[in-house]
């Protein structure tokens, strides 16, 4: 049996399959040579009762967009601490650049911007002086960057940080952590609680970020800004990875999958058995290359009662929320 | 030690600091200027206002340096720049302790240039030891509250513990100083205070017991002042 008859669910399942069975071995050889920039070694940190995170592994490549999925309370933040060197791990590692990051954290910054989950400036402070603080802390003397990530963001900076609105101390909070033009930037629910237009900024400064060559560690629940920039993701739930994908094969860019309704029953029975695919109690799922698209529309479907096509767009919300309601398929992967 | 960090630290607790050293340096003026109160300098003063307003200082700001920036958050803008942590907590240690010297320095030359001006009648060594032992309690207070700052992510444990401790001994020591004034039976109470140890009693006399028992203050100010800057550098952090 072929894929195209596969259901969509089952395809994306056997998609992450393929790509975690044959392919992980040659994205590692691939790999070899390149150090990873982020190095998340069988990472456990047990806070009792079941919270913490147990046995996180995953590595990030210079260059690549990871994206860090879970919902609130899966671990994301915890990892990202371990990273930053805020927490010591109870097993495990993590090395960012090659260093330890729980040792040579001061180290490490040189490397490394970072945006909390949540913003938390200084009070009483002009977005000024925050700023230069920041600065001379981190020995930054060119103010080249900064001057663009300012005119980039568009924020008045002699506003004190107590009057500011959540995007503005956000935009703050994001120039404050990457003026230092970092190579790896660690973004924590970096749009979470702004309105779309600020987070298309987001996404906008992310993506270019991607451009100049940063590796970037996303962590969020927000689907468009991880299938806008992501190139692969790993899903967190209840401190444990379940799964690691390669965003652009989920999205699968070579195929088409369409829902297709019939005028009756006959014809949905007829067009199963004849053009393959699945009956799915009303329509029939069926998966096209996109080199056979013009041969299936033209020749395929012609003198069918098709009364109404749907695409079948990969969904990664859909794919992301069926890791929480479908648990006893995923624990076997 | 970082001097960014020193100046900001500097700037955002400026005003307590200011505001404290001020009305201490105008009571006590105040008080030995006119000879009706001259006497009260000793137990008054030195004995219950000066370590009661300094700790004001010591725990808003000792709060603040550490515990408050760590639950409030900010203190991930300093924890990502390359900065061991360590160099923060001396650094915050560093502001402290230089407060205290400044504000005790500033309450010296008050004392001295005041004395001069009116004729109080102390001796400037008595003065100059008087202030020493003030600023060995703040010192003493300064670190508790700082290894309490350092230990708790939170500010109210930081407040409920070294905050508490600090308004215990100033109380206890209010209450032992009444056995100079007849109750006998309070003289245990002494013992319960680390503000005891500051006997200005014994330096107003020109005595020589006082300097050995500020070592127990600087005993103090030593232990809690490595404890926290250990605790902090090894604690895991909620950023």
């Amino acid at each position: 049996m072929g894929k195209e008859s596969l259901p969509v669910q089952t395809m994306a399942r056997a998609a992450v399959q393929d790509m975690l069975v044959p392919s992980v071995k040659s994205i590692k050889e691939r790999r070899m040579k390149t150090q990873a920039a982020l190095k998340i070694d069988h990472l456990t940190k047990d806070f009792g009762h079941g919270r913490g995170i147990f046995d996180v592994s995953f590595e990030v490549y210079p260059g690549e967009v990871f994206g860090f999925l879970g919902p609130n309370g899966a671990g994301k933040t915890t990892t990202i601490r371990h990273i930053m060197g805020f927490t010591k791990p109870g097993h495990g590692s993590v090395t960012v650049q090659g260093l330890d990051a729980t040792t040579a954290y001061s180290q490490v910054m040189k490397h490394v911007g970072y945006l909390p989950g949540e913003v938390a400036l200084p009070e009483s402070v002009t977005g000024w002086k925050f700023i230069k603080t920041a600065q001379q802390m981190r020995h930054v003397k060119d103010d080249g960057y900064l001057k663009k990530l300012i005119e980039m963001f568009d924020l008045d900076l002699s506003v004190n940080t107590k009057q500011m609105s959540l995007g503005n101390k956000r935009k703050l909070a994001v120039i404050a952590a990457f003026l230092a033009d970092p190579e790896i930037l660690i973004l924590d629910e970096p749009t979470s609680g702004l309105d779309p237009a600020m987070q298309e900024t987001f996404i906008n400064f992310m993506v270019s970020e991607k451009r100049r060559g940063k590796t970037i560690l996303l962590s969020s629940h927000i689907f468009p800004e991880v299938e806008a920039t992501c190139d692969r993701i790993a899903i967190i739930k209840d401190g444990r990875i379940v799964s690691q994908v390669d965003a652009n094969k989920l999205q699968s860019k070579d195929k088409k999958t369409f829902e297709l309704f019939f005028a009756n029953q006959a014809a949905l029975q007829q067009a199963g058995n004849e053009l393959g695919g699945t009956i799915e109690h009303d329509h029939l799922d069926v998966t096209v290359p996109n080199d056979k698209l013009t041969q299936f529309f033209n020749s395929q479907l012609k003198g069918r009662q098709v009364t109404r096509l749907n695409e079948v767009k990969f969904d990664l919300e859909k794919y992301f929320l069926d890791f929480y309601r479908t648990d006893k398929v995923f624990k076997t992967i | 030690m970082s001097f960014p960090l020193l100046k900001q630290t500097f700037k955002a607790n400026f005003s307590v600091w200011g505001l404290t050293t001020l009305i201490m340096s105008i009571l006590l003026g105040q008080l030995m200027a006119m000879k009706e109160t001259v006497t009260l300098v000793g137990p008054m003063f030195y004995g219950m206002l000066a370590p009661a307003l300094v700790a004001l200082f010591v725990v808003i700001a000792g709060n603040r340096i550490l515990a408050g920036q760590v639950d409030q958050g900010s203190m991930a803008y300093i924890m990502t720049a390359p900065i061991r942590r360590t160099t923060v907590a001396i650094t915050q240690m560093v502001y402290m302790i230089g407060s205290l010297i400044a504000t005790y320095g500033i309450m010296t030359v008050v004392a001295v240039a005041v004395n001069h001006l009116v004729d109080a009648g102390f001796k400037t060594a008595v003065l100059v030891n008087l202030n020493f032992g003030a600023f060995m309690v703040a010192l003493a207070f300064a670190g508790i509250m700082f290894a309490a700052s350092a230990i708790f992510n939170r500010t109210k444990y930081a407040m409920g513990t070294g905050g508490l401790l600090i308004i215990a001994f100033i109380l206890l020591a209010i209450i032992g100083s009444f056995s100079n004034y007849g109750v006998k039976g309070l003289d245990a109470v002494q013992n319960l205070t680390i503000v005891s140890l500051f006997d200005f009693k014994n330096i107003m006399l020109e005595g020589s017991k006082w300097l050995p028992k500020l070592a127990g203050l600087a005993g103090v100010a030593v232990a809690t002042f490595g404890i926290g800057t250990t605790v902090f550098a090894k604690k895991d952090l909620p950023l």
